[in-house]
């Protein structure tokens, strides 16, 4: 199959699971909850219901509603949030670039630091090295994240501010001194270099360093295990043993010849593990007052806000299933044995 | 409970002292019954013994069914101990245990009593079997080493591996130490589950609060012990219906295939497009209703699709095999060659699976309940602590136990269900 061929097969499938996922969150939040949530706001008077019931088709059968809830869903009238007191769709255009933001960051960490530790804990089998690297990762998979945040803020905010030592933020985007900040993307660390605001830009990323550990570790043993899994299975090949018996050094064998086939399966666990942060997201946010999705849909969830929780599963969805198709195509092409599948 | 009566009181209100005779009447007469039972058992299938079967099925049924009287008492007993201690911990205050001794002894003697019955009915069995032993030779033994002869071999040698690695021993001591919890939490706590000192919170730990007190004056050690019972019932439910439930529908697509196969596959697909915790979150806010079974119910819809890949995978390898082929040409049914040739073959990948799980469940649901899900304020669920006391995180016991419960928890099943993958997979170990 040509690559081209792959491509289009593999765009073909997405299109029945996004259908999917359209179809379960139309069923959570018109079967299974009320769906007149989705259109009024805590202004909306009484006697209007029963019009905006006609209006977007609630009174219709449900496979009507559904189409109904599609062409609302892609004329973006997404309905208004009773948490963030606005529009879905101004909501998100807010709160999205800030998890996105953290979310980058955490898995920037977790692949820098993630990658090497595999690497390491393969070539070094069973010795020390690789006993610690396996603890770190196992302990990674199995903590949970809140805890872990809870964690960190108790020793790097709490305990080092009563030892005297700098400590970190306990919490939020930026310092109060940078209030009067007027977001342009909101994404804060594009927007302070584009505005060459520096100080706002470190100060960001200071605010970052907590939340972004917190969320990336559970990635970066994610990461570890599998590097170290795939690199072993690799370094068992017979084009290694090959390698190393022209003299190569131990070195090139392993960054050259090993490293890129062992990256193949990594490469599909840092698609996956987006969905993961999503779920840390969820977790940390409110503990370090991120304003992002995460808090937004935990709060929604308290207050049983259908619209919020709706577009935020959407949303989830949506990116990890883009973000499923972009490691399967990146796969396709580096691996051309799976366009055969 | 009066302090005369240094025996204490029996769940039927009685004093331990008047209710022990009682006990040793009712076990006398489960002797006699299963005596008759078993000699009944016997004199019936020495007069089937024309036919094998038919006196093979009544050897086993007796078997089973003295096996059953014998034991229930003896579980029956010890729920009741388990019972009279929770009550008198959660409702009673605290100043003495005479209830919980005089119990103890009390099913102490119970247990002695029904120790007797099993001689008999051992006694029993011998005859039984003494008369069959030539038939059960030929026929069953010789079956059943001849088809078990490798299987066990394997098993062996498997659970050999296993003792050899200390990961996975660790692992196996942790969650028979969470197990232990679950069953004598009454033992070993000072404190009820709801107890509430609201005088003493947020206390550092001590000699009268081990791992401190909460926010709201509760036992901190007493409370992370006590919540044992409500997180492992969470993860084992859980794990149990989406394992049954997966590989069913898993089995069921990749034994007929065709357009079955196609629908599953496609809604596990969609299963699939949402992390767990997320679809659990919009399931149960659909669901309106936040307690611990909602959590439970969202957590098994969320993880079935797991198994039904897995098991079809499974099975579309297994299927092509010669022995299903042989097994259709001797006139089995779809069903039969499905439940009793092709499933036990794929048993091991899902037992791993189902290990792994626990630990994620667990994390999943524990996630839930710290946003704000599950249980109401106040009940001893480690999620739900550390929720409730994240504001408090200076006072770092707090969070610090309940988290450290549920990582252990979920290390060690991590810890088993790695070690059993690398052990049971040949591949890896010839090497």
């Amino acid at each position: 199959m040509k690559l081209r061929d792959y491509i289009i097969r593999r765009l073909l499938l997405a299109i029945p699971v996004i259908i999917g996922v359209l179809a379960i969150t139309f069923v959570l939040s018109y079967v299974v909850g009320d769906p007149i949530t989705l259109y009024t706001t805590e202004r909306t008077r009484p006697e209007a219901i029963p019009g905006i019931r006609a209006e977007h088709g609630l009174n219709q059968p449900l496979y009507i509603q559904f189409f109904y809830y599609l062409r609302d869903l892609i004329s973006g009238n997404w309905g208004y949030s009773r948490t963030a007191r606005m529009d879905v769709t101004s909501a998100i255009a807010v709160k999205l670039p800030a998890t996105i933001e953290l979310a980058l960051v955490a898995m920037i960490f977790a692949v820098i630091v993630g990658i090497p530790l595999g690497i390491i804990s393969a070539t070094k089998k069973d010795k020390i090295a690789d006993h610690i690297t396996r603890v770190v990762a196992l302990a990674g998979v199995s903590m949970p994240i809140f805890w872990f945040a809870l964690i960190l803020k108790y020793v790097f905010f709490y305990q080092f501010f009563t030892w005297g030592l700098p400590f970190l933020p306990e919490g939020g985007r930026y310092s109060y001194e940078y209030i009067s900040y007027t977001p342009i993307t909101n994404f804060l660390l594009i927007d302070s270099i584009a505005t060459g605001n520096f100080i706002l830009f470190f100060d960001a990323l200071v605010h970052l360093v907590l939340p972004g550990f917190a969320l990336g570790y559970l990635t970066l043993a994610i990461i570890t295990r599998m590097m170290r899994s795939s690199m072993l299975e690799v370094l068992k090949e017979d084009y290694i043993t090959l390698a190393r018996s022209k003299g190569l050094r131990e070195r090139v064998v392993i960054y050259k010849h090993a490293l890129r086939n062992a990256m193949i399966p990594t490469v599909t666990v840092i698609g996956l593990a987006f969905g993961g942060l999503m779920t840390g997201a969820v977790l940390t946010e409110s503990i370090f007052s991120w304003p992002g999705l995460g808090r937004w849909s935990t709060r929604a969830i308290l207050t049983s806000d259908i619209p919020s929780i709706n577009a935020f599963t959407l949303i989830v969805a949506f990116i990890f299933v883009g973000a499923n198709l972009i490691v399967d195509l990146v796969y396709g092409t580096l691996d051309p044995r799976i366009r055969y599948g | 409970m009066t302090e005369t009566d240094t025996w204490g009181t029996a769940v039927s209100g009685q004093t331990v002292v008047e209710e022990t005779p009682l006990a040793l009447n009712i076990f006398a007469i489960m002797q006699f019954v299963v005596a008759l039972i078993g000699i009944g058992g016997g004199i019936s299938a020495l007069l089937a013994s024309y036919n094998l079967y038919a006196a093979e099925t009544v050897a086993l049924v007796t078997f089973l069914g003295v096996m059953i009287i014998i034991f229930l008492p003896m579980v029956i007993v010890g729920y009741l101990l388990i019972r009279v201690a929770l009550a008198v911990r959660t409702f009673e205050s605290w100043s003495f245990p005479w209830v919980i001794y005089g119990n103890l002894i009390m099913a102490g003697l119970a247990i002695l009593a029904g120790g007797l019955v099993p001689f008999i009915s051992i006694a029993n069995i011998v005859m039984i079997c003494l008369l069959f032993v030539p038939v059960i030779k030929e026929h069953w033994w010789e079956i059943f080493k001849e088809d078990m002869g490798p299987r066990s071999k394997e098993t062996k040698y498997s659970l050999y591996l296993i003792r050899r690695s200390p990961l996975v021993v660790a692992g196996v001591i942790i969650i028979a130490a969470y197990v232990f919890m679950v069953f004598f939490a009454p033992f070993i706590t000072p404190y009820g589950p709801t107890e509430r000192n609201w005088s003493q919170t947020l206390r550092p730990p001590s000699a009268e609060h081990l791992w401190g007190t909460d926010q709201n004056g509760g036992d901190v050690f007493s409370m992370v012990i006590w919540a044992t019972q409500i997180d492992l019932k969470i993860a084992v439910t859980v794990v149990a219906v989406a394992l049954i439930m997966g590989s069913f529908i898993g089995a069921s697509a990749g034994y007929f295939g065709g357009a079955l196969d196609e629908v599953v596959m496609r809604i596990t697909d969609v299963f699939f497009a949402f992390p767990g915790l997320i679809l659990a979150m919009a399931i149960v806010a659909a669901l309106g209703q936040r307690n611990l079974d909602n959590i439970s119910i969202a957590l098994m819809l969320v993880w079935w699709p797991t198994y039904a890949r897995l098991v079809r995978g499974q099975v579309l390898i297994e299927r092509e095999k010669l022995y299903v082929e042989a097994a259709r040409s001797v006139g089995a049914s779809d069903m039969r060659i499905l439940v009793f040739h092709i499933l036990p073959n794929t048993i091991q990948p899902v037992i791993v699976q189902a290990t792994l799980d626990m630990g994620g469940v667990l994390l999943t649901a524990a996630g839930l309940s710290f946003i704000g899900f599950g249980a109401e304020a106040g009940t001893a669920e480690w999620g739900l602590m550390i929720s409730q006391g994240q504001t408090h995180f200076m006072d770092y016991w707090v969070t610090f136990y309940p988290g450290m419960a549920i990582l252990l928890c979920a290390l060690s099943f991590n810890l088993v269900g790695d070690g059993v993958r690398d052990i049971l997979d040949p591949k890896l170990r010839r090497r």
